[in-house]
């Protein structure tokens, strides 16, 4: 497995590990919600994510330096363009539910959190592509 | 797993290359290992650049390394 196809593991699972723990608790809050509470979560979860992703990157490239400095070919280029369009339909989608939910007097509490669900799921399907693109073929 | 129409004789070539690795076409043609396994397995159709760098490298003319066959 190359060094960037580990790397977008880690990110992967790092996305639905941290991110999946503070969704869990939002879910579980039904309407509940204390806005500081979660806002304190939620900046304790992208400290986390960022730091489990770069430090973990980091050994990673000490472990394959030579691969970790290769510049993206035209094939792992191909790969993220394809994954991106792909993951496109999911932030479309995702932003016009929330249209629907401001439309219908959502709290604001719920929007932000569905804006910012949206925003994970489309990293989540973004990487998730690149990874079967990359073993599938393009 | 998704196989281009763009078949190629790279895997022998290679062999008959001095048993070259696919690291040292990687690196002589400016891609990847993955990529280079990639295509000679047939999941990904290089482009032209990279097609003639390929042919470059074992002195052959674009056709002696890629056929294609569109059925």
């Amino acid at each position: 497995m190359s060094f960037r196809e580990k790397s977008a593991w880690i990110s992967l699972l790092a996305y639905l590990a941290i991110y999946g723990f503070y969704f869990a608790n939002v879910a579980l809050a039904r309407g509940e919600a204390d806005g500081g509470h979660f806002m304190g979560l939620l900046s304790k979860s992208v400290v986390l994510f960022v730091l489990v992703t770069v430090v973990l990157t980091i050994i990673l490239a000490i472990g394959a330096p030579k691969d970790a400095q290769t510049p993206e070919d035209e094939r792992e280029k191909l790969i993220k363009l394809k994954a991106n369009s792909a993951a496109g339909y999911v932030l479309a989608t995702g932003v016009v539910v929330a249209i629907g939910a401001l439309y219908f007097d959502a709290k604001s509490f719920l929007v932000i959190n569905l804006l910012f669900f949206v925003l994970v799921m489309f990293e989540v399907f973004k990487i998730a592509a690149q990874l079967v693109l990359t073993r599938r073929g393009v | 797993m998704v196989q281009t129409h763009v078949r190629n004789e790279i895997r022998k070539l290679r062999f008959e290359h001095n048993e070259m690795t696919q690291q040292e076409l990687a690196d002589r043609i400016g891609v990847t290992r993955q990529t280079v396994n990639a295509i000679e397995q047939g999941k990904y159709s290089p482009s032209l650049e990279a097609a003639f760098r390929i042919a470059q490298v074992f002195g052959y003319p674009l056709e002696r390394v890629f056929h294609y066959h569109p059925d």
